[in-house]
């Protein structure tokens, strides 16, 4: 923010223009283009977020207003507040809407919410040289006429299409565009204008678009009709939203088809419907059918490469060639020449040692692992596969009736789980987010954690990949389905842009596998150690040696797994991939059949994630649905798991 | 003064979700994050997918330093 400028302020500029659109579309820009340098930069009042200004320099005497980036409306951000306030509190010449001319879908669903504001609107669909390059073609005259308002292909970033936007907006007529909601909508709508027009008779933006912005529960137009409005009336208008918990989704759903309605009507090309490999590949990997096989070929290369060569060669020359074999009994030697106290001996290199379990766990057995599962993860979202994974699941999703928007977060929670349980607030009611918090929290394993298990698993063979893999996805469907008959409600649209499929690149790929692997020692290495200390704390004091009696009708009786198991339980609860890691050693040791390291494995996949998503969990859902998640995974995980055990001993399965 | 931006800028990020290029250095959301200073990790402004910023990471800035510049 600039020292000499004063704060922007909300009192009414005559005559400016705002700049609208999505973050990183070339606003900024092409507010260049239109101002030149004179520019004045300040904080929004009661925000942090910086407004640009400037004089449009040819049109004398309207100013530029340069919005921070919004998705859509209501806001969610601190920055789409800012741009919602400026909309409801400016004197408004025009709204220029600057749009990713190769994301159209986003760019219209915008784009629909301004047109209903009724000011005059340009839409200015920028990057199209990119677009162009990839082969997408549009109908502008037939994508204005829908609209009601000027559409102008720009380049922004070489000056294209700017003296066509200085036209357009210097004869933008007021936009008269209005889309047809349900009849309980419509008269929803009637119903507001009846109680609230009076006393908003010099709306900015038209009364039929606050009250669809008041349905959708926007906070901003909440703000905004309690000050303009008498007590009476806004306690009629809340009760009257209250009985219509459903319009948000409602609205939002005739809006995301009438945008696929304008998509179908006026993108002459695509631009994917090319004919290359790459072309080909991109269509089969969303095919209904084909898109599975996709998968499942994905799913192959990865158990090759991740549980195959990493869990297998390189765990091998690592932990048993180099670890075990050289390292380990050179410094256990020098532990036991050196340290005179056995406690202190014990806890560096004893069965729960620092250096013996925390060290090795985490360098020589999950290292080689999770370095080639990042590698083949960063490939994979270079390659531009996972939006299409995401427009694949959301088929299955269909099927089962959740809403589409619960794809997003499923999908991200292969990234990060406790990241992906943040993004739940986008679900638009309270069980919605319950119900994906809690299938995230149950049969989503992360990528670190996917990549362990996939790896220990590959080591008894690929049968107990896939049917660990069918398990977990079984339950997920069960789980998904039943909520599914519990939650019923309309279904959301999954609006997602796919980019097209590439061949990855080296640099892009090394790059993000090093930052991935420094940012994984640096927050697994401490908890192992901390781990090490913990277990090795419960076997000193006979507290572990308890828990492994007390749990043993459960893991022997009921899971049949050994009761020593319980230990590695213990430090699954911590994260599953360190329970998984004991479980390895395990089964190196020759305590575990394959059938066990099966049980085990589905058991502790189907528990909690870490530490860290059950903190998310009590963050976002409060302490109280934490403790319940816990109460019901962890009984749930282990019915799974005896059930596993039962039925796989029952037909002799044995690896 | 407003400064010359350029929308191919290498420093940014693409999301491997929605496709989304963004600057990592314009979210401040992390701000009052604790372990922020440490902390590698990055969300998609537009669908929050959270992925590593190797600008962010000792470990691929070094070796980026040594890849041919292209």
């Amino acid at each position: 923010m600039s020292c000499h400028t004063p704060a922007v302020s909300e009192t009414p500029l005559v005559g400016s223009i705002a700049l609208v659109g999505h973050p990183n579309v070339g606003k900024s820009v092409l507010f260049q283009q239109l101002t030149g340098q004179r520019v004045v930069v300040s904080n929004y009042p009661g925000t942090t977020v910086e407004v640009a200004r400037g004089a449009v320099r040819r049109i004398p005497g309207v100013s530029l207003v340069d919005t921070p980036g919004v998705v859509a409306f209501p806001p969610y951000s601190e920055d789409e507040v800012v741009t919602a306030r400026l909309l409801l509190n400016e004197q408004l010449h025009a709204i220029l809407q600057v749009g990713d001319a190769k994301n159209l879908r986003r760019t219209l669903l915008l784009s629909l919410q301004l047109a209903e504001m009724g000011r005059p609107l340009v839409v200015a669909l920028n990057m199209m040289d990119e677009a162009r390059a990839r082969g997408v073609s549009l109908d502008f005259e037939k994508l204005a006429q829908a609209l009601g308002a000027a559409v102008i292909g720009t380049t922004a970033i070489h000056g294209r299409g700017v003296d066509g936007l200085v036209a357009a907006l210097q004869s933008a007529p007021a936009c008269r565009f209005q889309m047809e909601y349900p009849l309980e909508v419509e008269t929803a709508l009637s119903e507001f204008m009846t109680i609230a027009g009076r006393s908003i008779p010099s709306a900015p933006i038209a009364p039929r678009a606050l009250a669809l912005l008041w349905f959708s529960r926007d906070s901003v137009v909440s703000d905004w009709l309690q000050t303009r409005l008498d007590a009476a009336e806004f306690a009629c208008l809340l009760e009257q939203r209250r009985l219509q918990p459903e319009f948000g989704r409602i609205i939002q759903t005739v809006r995301l088809e009438k945008v696929e309605t304008l998509v179908c009507e006026t993108l002459v090309s695509a631009g994917e419907a090319g004919t290359g490999w790459a072309a080909r590949l991109g269509r089969w990997t969303t095919h209904r059918v084909a898109g599975w096989f996709v998968l499942a070929a994905v799913l192959y290369a990865l158990y090759w490469f991740v549980g195959v060569f990493g869990a297998g060669t390189l765990v091998g020359l690592l932990e048993e060639n180099l670890f075990a074999g050289v390292i380990n009994p050179w410094i256990t030697a020098q532990v036991e020449a050196a340290v005179a106290a056995a406690w202190l001996e014990d806890l560096i290199v004893g069965p729960y040692g620092l250096w013996t379990m925390g060290m090795t766990y985490a360098l020589a057995l999950i290292l080689p692992i999770v370095t080639t599962f990042f590698l083949a993860f960063s490939a994979l979202e270079d390659t531009g596969y996972l939006p299409r994974l995401a427009a694949l699941s959301n088929r299955l999703f269909k099927v089962l009736g959740l809403n589409g928007k619960a794809v997003l977060p499923m999908v991200l929670g292969l990234g990060c789980v406790t990241m992906a349980m943040l993004t739940t607030r986008v679900l638009e009611s309270k069980r919605e987010r319950l119900l994906v918090t809690l299938l995230l929290a149950l049969a989503v394993p992360c990528s670190a954690q996917l990549g362990v298990v996939m790896g220990m698993l590959a080591g008894i063979s690929l049968a107990a990949t896939a049917i660990w893999g069918g398990v977990v996805v079984l339950v997920l469907v069960a789980v998904g389905w039943l909520a599914a008959r519990l939650v019923p409600g309309e279904r959301n649209l999954l609006l997602v842009e796919l980019p097209p499929l590439r061949l990855p690149q080296f640099s892009n790929v090394l790059l993000k596998t090093l930052a991935r692997l420094e940012w994984y020692i640096k927050e697994v290495l401490p908890l192992f150690l901390f781990g090490a200390v913990l277990m090795y704390m419960l076997d000193r004091t006979g507290i572990l040696d308890q828990i492994i009696r007390l749990g043993e009708p459960i893991v022997s009786g009921w899971l049949g797994l050994p009761p020593e198991t319980s230990a590695v339980f213990v430090m699954g609860f911590l994260r599953r991939d360190f329970g998984a890691t004991g479980l390895f050693v395990m089964e190196a040791q020759g305590l575990l059949t394959p059938l066990q390291v099966l049980v085990a494995m589905v058991t502790i996949t189907l528990f909690i994630p870490c530490i860290a998503s059950l903190m998310m969990i009590a963050k976002e859902r409060g302490s109280r649905t934490a403790f319940g998640m816990l109460v019901m995974i962890t009984p749930l995980a282990i019915l799974i798991g005896g059930l596993v055990y039962r039925i796989f001993s029952a037909v002799g399965w044995g690896g | 003064m407003a400064q010359s931006v350029s929308l191919e800028n290498p420093d940014w990020i693409e999301c491997g979700i929605c496709g989304l290029r963004f600057d990592p250095a314009a979210h401040i959301a992390c701000a009052g994050c604790p372990i922020q200073k440490s902390c590698q990790l990055i969300c998609c402004p537009r669908c929050g997918f959270e992925t590593v910023d190797p600008g962010r990471s000792t470990l691929a800035r070094l070796v980026n330093r040594l890849l041919p510049k292209q």
